[in-house]
This record gives structure tokens, sequence and C-alpha cells, in this order.
């Protein structure tokens, strides 16, 4: 059997739904206000917080901020349904999506790309570049700290990416995806680091989130991009983040293998 | 000859949660839900021909469409094999797929806000189709399904007819070699079925393309297949030529007499008497046991007879009693 990869096709899917997002221009307006608000709010938060000290438990003001601009403005941008593959089933249009000679797990990646590509451009940078202007977000510790930001922060987006397919192939069992994914969300939210960066979690939970995958989105590559992990030893957290990515990844395809038997395609 | 589909004992069941009434009745479905299965396909089995034009019919509800999913490979079987263009439709699933296509009358796989030619644009891209394959397929498509006045309209202005020509063209682009037809001339008029029976020979006869049809039209069926299976609450009642249900099960003819004043026939072995209106009688037969030439001559010889007409069984009918009696 004759296996091509063809990835014009997936580049494609990505286009189309980057182009498709063009058109309301109304709607990135309005998410670009919305994620200045919130981070607005969170420095706000930790300048009171912070009540003027220059640092607590040695991590500055401005390191903190910097965290929240990139883990918070990320996690507005990674915008990700997990609920895709249960709206296919219950239109019914999944039969069509199967009758195409295309991977349906890269389809559906491709095409969470194309939105994530636009959210990037239109909302993360610019709100990047408004809160590097008016608040100290600082700038990366130097060039190899910020190469070594971008790998981590692609498999960062890696390791959220393959916590969502396991939720969204758990919709052929479970009828209701959607109270998983909010606890998923949540779970994110409060152990990544997004909101509250990790240094200042208790130690419990701390030590905790190590062993779990939640560290390895936005809290990685920040400490890489202040420096705060050293460039030496960027490679035993690559490799951690690594590991989650194909672990979840071995889930997820067992999911994929056994659920797909279960396919029901609703209407006449 | 060349096989193309071979299937054998084919069954599916789909799990339904049947859910007792009340309240009481839905917090107990929460906690522990009853499920119930319900056979749509139980125990079909046939084998198809390269070239083959292959008419499927059945009721409402008959298991035609859960057959043509299990086929395309989007449902996967409960029990049963199905081989088809050599592959195992499920597990080789993107290699099937780039050679069959397939329409579905009830659900439209154009997006609804592009315009028609950006979602055939859209599937040269996944289809990986030649620009100049797909610029030729594309002119005779257009012309043959009269496709010009419309190709450029985002498909949520499109009429029904239109729109399924539209799908029909989208399932064709990349000439699969076999294509499955499910309702394609559901709630079409008759100009626009004859369009689509018309391009249907066409892939079948020119192209060479085998095709699997479902419809409640016998007329599709009559002008587009030779042969045809019937199937009847998951299992298969007919497999056969058109010619061949017509000549079985179709032998039964009406003789319509009208005679000058009352008459009283004697009743003939085999044939049953109706009477109606004006002196008109009307006797079934079956035209193996009785022949046409003998009951006429028999009438006219002792009656006085004004006008006479014969009709035969149309398919229609033959396929109505079917459905209601079985065979
Ligand atoms: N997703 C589903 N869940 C439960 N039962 C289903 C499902 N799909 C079909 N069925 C049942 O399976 C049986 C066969 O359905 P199917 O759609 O194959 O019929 P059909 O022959 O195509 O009928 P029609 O001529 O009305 O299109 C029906 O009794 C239907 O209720
Ligand atoms: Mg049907």
């Amino acid at each position: 059997m004759k296996k091509e990869f063809n990835f014009s096709v997936y580049l494609m899917y990505t286009k189309t739904i980057f182009l498709s997002k063009l058109v309301y221009k109304f709607d990135y307006v309005l998410g670009l206000l919305n994620t200045c608000i919130q981070l607005f709010i969170a420095c706000l938060i930790w300048q009171t917080l912070y009540g003027g000290n220059a640092s607590v438990e040695g991590i500055s003001l401005p390191m903190v901020i910097t965290t929240i601009v990139i883990g918070q403005g990320l996690s507005n941008a990674y915008f990700i349904n997990d609920q895709a593959v249960s709206k296919l089933i219950k239109d019914g249009s999944i039969s069509f999506t199967l009758l195409k000679p295309v991977s349906f797990r890269l389809q559906l990646l491709a095409e969470a790309l194309g939105e994530i590509t636009f959210r990037i451009l239109s909302n993360f940078l610019p709100a990047v570049i408004i809160f590097s202007l008016a608040t100290d977000v600082l700038p990366p510790a130097g060039v190899l700290p910020f190469l070594l930001f971008l790998i981590s922060i692609s498999l960062g987006f890696g390791v959220l990416w393959m916590l969502s397919s396991i939720v969204q192939f758990l919709s052929f069992w479970v009828m209701n995806v959607w109270s998983l994914s909010t606890i998923k969300n949540v779970l994110i939210t409060v152990l990544s680091g997004a909101v509250i960066p990790i240094w200042f979690l208790p130690e419990k939970i701390a030590s905790f989130v190590s062993y779990t995958p939640f560290g390895a989105i936005y809290f990685i590559p920040t400490r890489l991009y202040l420096g705060d992990i050293p460039p030496a030893e960027a490679g035993i957290y690559f490799t951690q983040q690594l590991l989650w990515i194909i672990a979840m990844l071995g889930i997820s395809h067992l999911l994929w293998s056994m659920g797909k038997q279960r396919i029901v395609v609703q209407g006449g | 000859m060349d096989t193309v589909i071979e299937c054998s004992a084919l069954k599916k069941e789909f799990k339904i949660n049947k859910r007792p009434k009340g309240f009481l009745g839905h917090m107990a479905n929460l906690i522990v839900p009853k499920f119930e299965y319900k056979q749509a396909v139980s125990d079909i089995s046939f084998r198809i021909n390269r070239g083959d034009a292959v008419g499927f019919i059945g009721a409402n509800g008959a298991g035609k469409s859960t057959t043509i999913k299990m086929l395309t490979g989007i449902l996967a079987p409960t029990e049963g094999s199905i081989t088809a263009l050599g592959v195992h439709p499920q597990k080789d699933r993107k290699q099937y797929v780039a050679k069959i296509g397939a329409v579905f009358g009830q659900k439209s796989q154009l997006s609804w806000d592009l315009p028609v030619l950006d979602s055939f644009y859209l599937l040269q891209k996944i289809y990986q189709i030649p620009d100049q394959q797909f610029n030729q397929t594309l002119e005779q498509f257009t012309d043959i399904l009269d496709m010009s006045g419309f190709i450029e309209q985002p498909v949520r202005q499109l009429s029904l007819g239109q729109r399924m020509r539209a799908d029909i063209a989208a399932s064709l682009l990349h000439k699969p070699e076999l294509v499955f037809f499910d309702e394609p001339t559901i709630g079409l008029d008759v100009v626009a079925k004859e369009k689509i029976r018309e391009f249907v020979r066409y892939l079948n006869r020119e192209m060479q393309v085998t095709v699997i049809f479902t419809t409640h039209d016998m007329q599709d069926i009559e002008q587009v297949c030779q042969r045809l299976i019937i199937i009847d609450k998951g299992r298969k009642l007919y497999d056969g030529t058109v010619e061949g249900i017509k000549s079985t099960f179709g032998n039964e003819k009406k003789l319509i007499v009208q005679f000058e004043s009352p008459a009283c026939v004697y009743s003939i072995p085999g044939v049953s008497q109706k009477l109606k209106p004006n002196h008109v009688i009307e006797f079934s037969f079956s035209s193996d046991q009785v022949a046409v030439k003998d009951l006429v001559q028999a009438l006219l010889a002792e009656h006085a007879v004004l006008d006479i007409s014969i009709t035969e069984q149309g398919i229609e009918q033959i396929i109505r009693e079917i459905y209601e009696k079985g065979i």
C-alpha cells in the first residue's frame, strides 16, 4: 500500500480557515480589546500584590508581567474547539470528511492552526507590542534564549494539542464533551502558570504540577525566554515536553483507533 | 469478470438509548442507562462487477443508506466483511476513498457560503487533480449538467435541483471508478430528474463507471440500471435483472372490456372478474396460465363488445406488492 503525505493539501486547509477569519473585521478588534483588558487587569493585580517590593522570592515584577503576557496572551490565541469532532458527528458532516483521501487528524490540526495563526497575528502580537510599550515586559534574555523559546513554545503547543485531542476523541464514548473540556481548561488555567506563575504556587502543588503536562505548555517556554532556565539545561526541558507529546499521542491514537469503529452517522 | 465489491453477511446494529418516561425514569437513566439494539442491516451479501449499474431499492427504513455508508467505509459493520476495489474500505480508507465517489441526496458536501466553483477548486487540491484534467472534466460536467448559469453563485442561493447537480459534479471531479448515489433524485422535478439520469447513464455506459443507485422512483431504475437489488428490513429479497423482476412477478395482466349491454360472463378458470360502471368488466389473470388471445376470442364469440384494452403490471406496482406482501 502506498502512503503519500501531501503537505500542500493540509496547508490549504490552514489557509482556507485563515482567510475565512479575515472577513470578520469587527471580531478581531473586539478580540484584541478583550485580551488587552484581561492582561491589564492581571498586571494591575500583580502590581498591587508586589506593593512596591522589587522582588518576591527572587522573582521581579517585570518577570511576572512577562510571564502573564506570554502565557495568558497565547492562551487567548490558542483557540481549540474540543467539540469539533462531536459536532461533526452530531450534524452528520463527518461522512464527507471521511470520504476525502486526507488524514482526519491532520486535517483537524491544520484547520485549528489556521485559526490560531490568525489569532496570533491579529491578537497576540499586537497585544505584546502594546504591553511592551506600556508596561515592563522584558525582552528575551538573549538571542539564544529567544531561539530556544521559539522551539519550546512550539513543543508547548504540541502538548496542548494532544491534551485537546484526547478530550475530542473521548467524544466517541462520552456524549457530553463539554464538561470534560471545561475541567481540562480549568486545570490548564490554574496549573499551567499562565495566570499564577508556578513560582508562586504552594510547594506541594508546584511539585504536583511537575508530574503533569500543564507546566510544559507556557511556563517552560517563558522561563527559557527569561533566562530563568539556563540555555545549557534546555535539552532536559525539551525532552520533558517531547515525552509528554509522545505519551499523549499514544493515548490519543489508541482512542482514535478504537473510537472510529463507533462512529455513527446521523441522518438518512 | 472483474469484481468491484464483494460483501458477505453484512450486519449493522445501532445502539439506542431507551429512556423511560417521567422524571424518575430520567434520573434512573442518568445512573444506569438502558440500551436497546436496533438492527438496521441483518444479513446482506452480494457481489458487484465492474461496469455494473445496480439499483438498490427498499421501503423507507429498509437499510439502504446504512448499507451504502458501510460500503463507502464511513460506518463499520457490526459483523460481516467487505472488500471493495481490492481493499478493506475502513482500514485502507485514504487509498479507497480516492477512487470512489458518493452523493447523498439529502445532504450537501458543498460549503454553504462559497461559490460552487470555489468548492470545486478545494476538491481539486484535496484530490490533487492535475490542472489540465480538472479543467477538461469541469467543462464537460458544466455542459452536461447545465451548470454554467449558477456555478459562480454561493450554494445557499441555489435551488434544490441546482444544488444536487453541483453536488454530483463535486463527487465526480476526481474521476472515481465506483460511485454511490443515495437518492440523487429526491425532491426534483421531471426535467431535473431526467438530466441526472442521463448523466448517470453517460457515466456508466461511456465512462465505464460502476454505479450503485438508491431511489424510490422506479423510472430511475428502469432508465439507469440493469441490475436490481431489493432489500427489506435489512435482508436481501431480490437480486437480479430489472427485466427479470417483470417476468417473474409482473405476469399479471388485466383485460378491460366494455360490453354493449349488461353482460353475464361465465366464470373462466384462472380469471377473476370485477364489475365496473358502464357495463365494463375487468378480467385479471396471470399471463402464463391464460392466453390473451383465447380469452378475447371467447368473449367476442359470445358477446357484443364495444371496447377492449389490456394493461400490464408496471414495475412500480410489482415493487409495491413486494414491499407489502414480501416475495
Ligand atoms: N444513527 C442511527 N441510530 C439509530 N438507528 C438508525 C441510525 N441510522 C439508521 N437507523 C435505523 O436503521 C434503519 C435503516 O435506516 P436507513 O437509513 O439505512 O434506511 P433507508 O433504507 O435508507 O431508508 P430511506 O428510504 O427512508 O432513506 C432504520 O430503521 C433507522 O431507524
Ligand atoms: Mg436512506
